[in-house]
């Protein structure tokens, strides 16, 4: 009886005994990393679908041929170039720095949005070329279709970004922010960055 | 010491922000190098930089040296899924069949 109690107290008193998180994070930033992880599992298979579509495939577009690869690459660097401001502005919120993290979250929102507004144009591009869903004026089908349905599902989730952080620079405008809520916002933001960069080497230059 | 803390605070940023862009601009070279004749290595090189890549992001930006390592082993998930797709399904690409079903 006596070595029950202790083995229960055993296990009480291990992190995952309850009343501690496991993985020493709060529940709101362990949800987003749940949510980031069951995302990226959706990439994973898109990314994984085009490479077997392409190897399939017994020709592909040369990619250079037809993207402005200056473009792709600036749109890189803008994305880049934000979820670096971004762990500033988680920086500076730790810190109690307001007005920094602020500025910061701000400066995020801009790169963000240059990068959703250089895609918005390749797409029109695209689009205006004559390609479709379904249909591809250099070749097989399946380039634009990966095409669409990856850099669309990116550049949706670049959206619900700039939503999340405009609502993280109101927040803290207004002075009602938290650490953790401009962390988890951020975190969310560096995925996105992630998934670009897998697309941009397997999509683009490969 | 916060004044003296502030600037230390960024640099690991600018430091990660400027290998970043040096590892994109290395992506783009190896991209636009014609390897028509060892596609292969090519393409090792480009999963190399984008590892590379992904995992100074995951660490610097999104503070995952600093998280206790079964978060950690988490965020390993989609990478195992990826692998099994790869080994279990890429061989279907080179067969006959599956070619002349998709591509009909």
């Amino acid at each position: 009886m006596e070595a029950t109690l202790t083995d229960q107290e055993r296990v009480l008193a291990s992190p995952w005994g309850g009343g501690q998180s496991p993985f020493g994070t709060s529940w709101a930033k362990f949800m987003m990393w749940i949510f980031i992880v069951s995302d990226a599992l959706t990439f994973a298979a898109f990314i994984i679908a085009y490479g077997f579509m392409r190897l399939l495939s017994p020709e592909w577009p040369n990619q250079t041929e037809i993207f402005d690869m200056r473009l792709i690459t600036f749109m890189t660097f803008a994305l880049i170039s934000s979820s670096a401001v971004m762990a500033m502005a988680v920086g500076a919120a730790k810190q109690g720095k307001s007005k920094e993290a602020l500025k910061f979250i701000l400066l995020t929102i801009v790169g963000g949005t240059i990068f959703l507004g250089s895609q918005v144009y390749e797409w029109y591009h695209f689009i205006h070329e004559g390609a479709r869903l379904d249909v591809n004026p250099w070749g097989v089908p399946q380039f634009s279709a990966a095409f669409f349905v990856m850099t669309g599902f990116h550049g949706f989730h670049v959206l619900t970004g700039l939503l999340l952080l405009t609502y993280t620079a109101i927040k803290a405008g207004t002075g009602r922010y938290t650490a953790e809520g401009v962390e988890i916002a951020g975190l969310y933001w560096h995925f996105i960055d992630v998934v670009w960069v897998f697309i941009f080497a397997f999509f683009y230059l490969l | 010491m916060s004044e003296t803390a502030h600037p230390e605070g960024y640099r690991v940023y600018y430091i990660t922000w400027g290998w970043l862009l040096v590892m994109t601009l290395l992506a783009l070279g190896v991209g636009s190098v014609d390897m028509s004749g060892s596609p292969g290595i090519k393409a090792l090189l480009l999963v190399g930089i984008t590892l590379a890549k992904v995992i100074l992001i995951a660490a610097v930006f999104m503070h995952l040296r600093f998280e206790k390592m079964n978060l950690v082993l988490i965020t390993f998930t989609p990478i195992v899924l990826s692998l099994i797709l790869f080994f279990f399904i890429f061989p279907d690409s080179a067969d006959t069949a599956t070619r002349t079903l998709m591509l009909r």
